[in-house]
């Protein structure tokens, strides 16, 4: 596994995490987040856009440039009541 | 006739490896250590303090194009108004092993509201390896994040729904031990979780970034500790000891109005800090218990040179000198007072300990 990312929601304090395997590319853009050279890509990287969809508790992963979906992640309530 | 005052002194302890702030609270001094501190940049101008072992002193943060301390003084910024990420801020290259536990934390503003962008503000770079940093924090998709990596392996902290404002200053810091890691926001938890039980350690050179183009930061600083719970920011700058010169005040009851202080009399149990001119003092009597200092601070042998004091209260200010390597040690010690030649003493004279 890649990794994962925990999410704290501000509006009630209830914790999420996200496991992700491997972090995906965007084939429609030059400027993908595997296309270079710093393979393995970061969660977090200049390419990318995470976004945490709060009603859908899903983390979006969207290119940096062209703004395509690469992934969505359904996340883990770890902390607090839904 | 004389009776002796003590002076008790013997727990003030200045530890320069370990940098200190001072309160002062009446006549007993108070020391707080700034907890585990080893690097600080006031961002007053280009100098940072560290405070680790080899290097213990000032450096000098290296200027990157279109980065610089703010004309207004007091803080960075950058000054590259166009998108995206920016670049390095401040490289420092220097060695901050051995920094878990770890806290970060820094003062910030807005002048435009956050991008989506990645904006890292303090990072570890290994430029041995340019893949592995082993932690990093700041800003990604407009929350507030804290990044560890490990064997390939990722952890992040993020917010999620957090709304700075801008033209507002915010004290943030992030914290991390072995598995776990929080961010706090003003002094308040606002995310925290578990990661690596063993975090990444290293010598790679750490590196300062501006948070969003537009943005500002002030009072970085680095510590070997980790932040439990919710605490109170510091409302004013964090003063490390070499660059301050704390000072402890005591003020000896003589029992009696008009009494004549033997400044000759004056010693200390352990006088080698105030020959090598680590501590220095300056003297005032009087009946009314107001202390009124003026005038540089002397060395004791020059205050044993004066010539008595009369008063019911003889204040001693105690000023501590660094050479951010020598530990300051204020030991107790006493002083002879002699009843006003129309007044004889009632009782036997005795000791008394202030505290």
């Amino acid at each position: 596994m890649k990794g994962k990312i925990i999410f704290v929601d501000q509006s009630n304090g209830k914790k999420y995490q996200v496991g992700i395997e491997s972090v995906p590319d965007c084939l429609d853009c030059a400027r993908t987040t595997g296309s270079s050279a710093c393979s393995p890509v970061s969660l977090i990287s200049p390419n990318l856009r995470s976004y945490f969809d709060r009603g859908s508790k899903t983390l979006k992963i969207r290119c940096g440039r062209c703004e395509k979906v690469l992934g969505e992640y359904p996340a883990e309530l770890i902390s607090g009541r839904e | 006739m004389s009776l002796e005052k003590i002076i008790s002194y013997g727990n003030a302890v200045l530890e320069p490896e370990n940098e200190l702030e001072v309160l002062e609270n009446g006549s007993k001094i108070q020391l707080k250590p700034l907890k585990g501190l080893k690097f600080l940049a006031h961002f007053d101008d280009r100098t940072y303090h560290q405070a680790i072992f080899p290097f213990n002193g000032l450096g000098v943060l290296p200027e990157q194009p279109n980065t610089r301390i703010s004309d207004e003084g007091k803080f960075a910024r950058c000054l590259n108004s166009g998108g995206g990420n920016q670049e390095l801020l401040f490289p420092v290259y220097s060695e901050l092993s051995a920094l878990f536990p770890l806290t970060v934390q820094f003062y910030l503003k807005l002048d435009i509201p956050l991008t989506p962008d990645l904006h890292k503000i303090v990072e570890r770079i290994n430029y041995d390896d340019l893949s592995s940093i082993p932690w990093s924090c700041g800003f990604y998709g407009g929350e507030v994040y804290w990044f560890f990596k490990k064997d390939g392996q990722e952890m992040v902290i993020l917010t999620s729904g957090l709304e700075l404002q801008t033209e507002r200053w915010y004290h943030l810091l992030f914290t991390a031990d072995s598995g776990l890691a929080k961010i706090f926001l003003d002094g308040a938890e606002i995310a925290g979780g578990e990661i690596f039980e063993e975090l990444a350690e290293g010598d790679c050179p750490l590196t300062l970034r501006v948070p969003t183009p537009g943005g500002f930061l002030d009072e970085l600083a680095i510590s070997g500790y980790f932040q439990e719970e919710n605490f109170t920011p510091p409302n004013e700058p964090i003063k490390p000891f070499s660059s301050n010169q704390p000072k402890a005040i005591i003020s000896l009851d003589a029992g009696f109005s008009s009494a004549g202080w033997d400044l000759s009399s004056l010693e200390f149990i352990d006088e080698e800090v105030f020959d090598s001119g680590g501590i220095k003092l300056r003297i005032d009597a009087d009946d009314d218990n107001t202390p009124s200092f003026s005038g540089d601070p002397l060395t004791l042998d020059a205050v044993r040179a004066l010539a008595d004091l009369q008063g019911k209260f003889l204040h001693l200010e105690f000023s501590f000198f660094s050479d951010s390597q020598t530990q300051r040690v204020l030991s107790s010690g006493k002083i002879g007072v002699k009843p006003n030649g129309h007044i004889l003493l009632r009782r036997k004279p005795e000791i008394l300990r202030r505290f």
